[in-house]
């Protein structure tokens, strides 16, 4: 399983990726920006994107959009501090599959992890 | 026939050798050569039976022309020659070069060995020298292989190839033999007669046989002669090792002769028939067991069990077993012991000062104290930082995105230090269980403990101050403090010996810090 981090925070992306490895994911690859993460998905070939909405250079909405325009299927987790109602239904409307809230414990960034896969997959 | 005429049959006379490999023609003296040409010679021989694929055409035109030229003369040639047999090889092992090599400097060391020494083997003569070409110490005597080292290439026998004679018949060869070498089954010979060790050790090249033993039994002492020893199986000396060389075994050492201030390491058992006097700089290391008459200013270290029955004088063992030796005094020096053990006993009416470590197991204790270090930090480190999340969630007003993230940052490291604590708790409780499986803190004494003995066991220090005479056992009761059982009476240690803390020997507290590193 591939999982692409996109954060512009490395403490963030350090924190993902330790819940990851405690689920035993360990192929991940990281980005600062949704440019960068543009750049990475074509040899990367991700099975999940976690994406952060706040970020320098591409936001993570913008990544979202872009990214389904060529890619329906492969799942994407918003992992923000973005809690509002709405920018929750702006985000499922672009195109994620799921919306964890900052900030999360490594409790639920698994379960939505798995919730999330197990959903896509059926 | 006229009297003119050529009477070939009388003047030609045909002869073979014992093989009948070459047919040899003679011509007498004649005085008429009319008819004799090359073709009436080729039928006097195929007229006797030799077959004309092996007449020589060109010889018999030589003989012709001889004949022809001095009649008067006799003539003979060989002019038929047969089918020589070839004879079949025998069976033949080559050393290879690399321990033909090795043979060859055992070769040159005993030569020069003799011409320095003479016969007589008188080591005071030799005078060793750097410039030497052979180097009497780290040469060792005999030829050491290892197990899968190529040893020999095996040639297998060939048959012959009959040969045929000049009248036709078949001339038998001979067939190679078999070799006369005897291989055991220490060394293995594959299809392609490559001869490869299955075991390692000393390797004897005879006329009569190959074989690879795995013991090298010295049969007088290790000194120049025998150079100092590196083998990969067992060794017994005979004789005695002299000061200075060094003995190395995978398999058991016994040496039945006097040890002096050599160095003994073996994988297996030490066996010392009559004793080591060390003089301070003798060493012995085994994996396994060490059994000795007696042990005198020597320095062990012993992964099994010591057995002595004589006296341990002066010297420093570190045994992770127990130590067996009854009817044994041990006098100064230090016996560091895991587990136990039994002793005649320990001191001297004179006061010699002995120490001696129960239940001390320093390698598993040293990986303790170093977790316990490393919690002391971590508890300083998670203190600190527990600090510092608490100051910065209290005065958080409304949070800020950014605020959110550097919080979920603290408290990410906050529990990786706490599953360092963890893993280190767990380390540290694996490794008292460890303790605990392989040390002992029991030792009985038979006759006595003498004044100025100082012994270590877990958490204490008992120094003994009075001499106790008669049969004791000393060991860490239930209470967890040592104690006395004075011919067949428990009492209280305390008045017989001071009884005070000490982690020399320390008992692990699981969970808890280490006193000396919290402080």
């Amino acid at each position: 399983m591939k999982i692409l981090l996109i954060d512009d925070s490395k403490t963030m992306r350090n924190i993902q990726k330790s819940v990851l490895k405690q689920l035993g994911y360990t192929e991940v690859e990281e980005a600062c920006d949704g440019q960068d993460a543009l750049s990475k998905v074509g040899s990367f070939e991700p099975d999940l994107c976690l994406v952060d909405w706040n970020m320098p250079v591409m936001d993570g909405l913008t990544f979202v959009t872009t990214f389904r325009q060529t890619d329906k299927t492969t799942p994407l987790i918003m992992v923000t501090t973005e809690a509002e109602k709405a920018r929750v239904i702006e985000a499922i409307k672009a195109g994620v599959n799921n919306y964890v809230v900052k900030p999360f414990t490594p409790d639920l960034l698994s379960e939505r992890i798995t919730e999330t896969l197990a959903k896509c997959s059926t | 026939m006229t009297q003119d005429t050529c009477d070939l049959d009388h003047a030609l006379r045909l002869s073979a050798d014992t093989l009948k490999l070459k047919g040899t023609l003679q011509v007498r003296a004649l005085r008429s050569v009319d008819g004799l040409s090359a073709l009436a010679l080729e039928a006097f021989l195929t007229a006797h039976g030799v077959q004309r694929e092996y007449i020589d055409q060109d010889d018999l035109e030589i003989l012709c022309k001889k004949v022809l030229n001095a009649p008067l003369q006799e003539h003979e040639l060989v002019v038929a020659r047969g089918v020589l047999p070839i004879n079949g090889d025998s069976a033949v092992y080559t050393i290879t070069d690399e321990v033909q090599e090795k043979i060859d400097l055992i070769e040159e060391r005993t030569d020069s060995f003799k011409s320095k020494c003479g016969d007589s083997d008188n080591l005071r003569a030799l005078d060793v020298s750097d410039e030497d070409p052979v180097d009497f110490y780290e040469q060792m005597a005999v030829v050491v292989v290892h197990k899968d080292e190529l040893i020999a290439m095996k040639t297998e026998r060939s048959q012959g190839v009959d040969g045929i004679d000049i009248y036709g018949n078949p001339v038998p060869a001979c067939h190679g033999e078999a070799s006369e070498v005897k291989l055991d089954e220490s060394i293995e010979v594959h299809d392609d007669g490559r001869c490869v060790a299955t075991i390692s050790g000393l390797l004897t090249a005879e006329k009569e046989s190959i074989s690879i033993s795995p013991h090298y039994a010295i049969k007088g002492d290790v000194d120049f002669q025998t150079g100092r020893i590196v083998f990969p199986g067992s060794v017994t000396v005979y004789g005695s090792v002299r000061d200075k060389f060094k003995v190395r075994t995978t398999g058991e050492l016994s040496i039945r002769g006097l040890v002096e201030s050599c160095e003994l390491y073996s994988d297996d058992d030490i066996v010392l028939h009559r004793g080591m006097a060390g003089k301070e700089i003798g060493k012995i290391n085994t994996l396994k067991n060490l059994q000795a008459g007696y042990l005198e200013s020597v320095n062990a270290t012993v992964k099994g069990n010591v057995i002595v029955r004589g006296e341990i004088t002066n010297s420093t063992l570190d045994v992770r077993g127990e130590i067996r030796a009854e009817n044994a005094a041990i006098r100064g020096g230090r016996l560091s012991v895991s587990k136990g053990g039994s002793v005649g006993s320990i001191g001297s009416i004179q006061g010699v000062s002995t120490e001696i470590e129960i239940a001390y197991l320093p390698h598993v204790q040293a990986k303790i104290v170093s977790i316990e270090k490393l919690q002391a930090q971590l508890e300083r480190e998670l203190r600190m930082r527990t600090g510092e999340f608490e100051a910065f969630a209290a005065c958080l007003g409304k949070v800020t995105m950014e605020q959110i993230e550097e919080q979920m940052s603290m408290k990410f490291n906050l529990d990786q230090l706490r599953m360092r604590g963890e893993k280190l708790a767990n380390a540290k409780l694996d490794l008292s269980k460890v303790m605990g499986l392989h040390t002992r803190s029991k030792i009985a004494v038979s006759k006595a403990i003498y004044a100025k003995t100082i012994m270590f066991m877990p958490g204490f220090k008992i120094e003994f101050n009075d001499d106790i005479i008669g049969e004791s056992i000393i060991e860490l009761g239930v209470t967890g403090r040592p104690s006395i059982t004075l011919k067949g009476k428990a009492r209280a240690l305390d008045d017989y010996a001071k009884v005070v803390s000490n982690e020399r020997v320390f008992r692990p507290r699981i969970g808890a810090v280490h006193p000396v590193e919290a402080a």
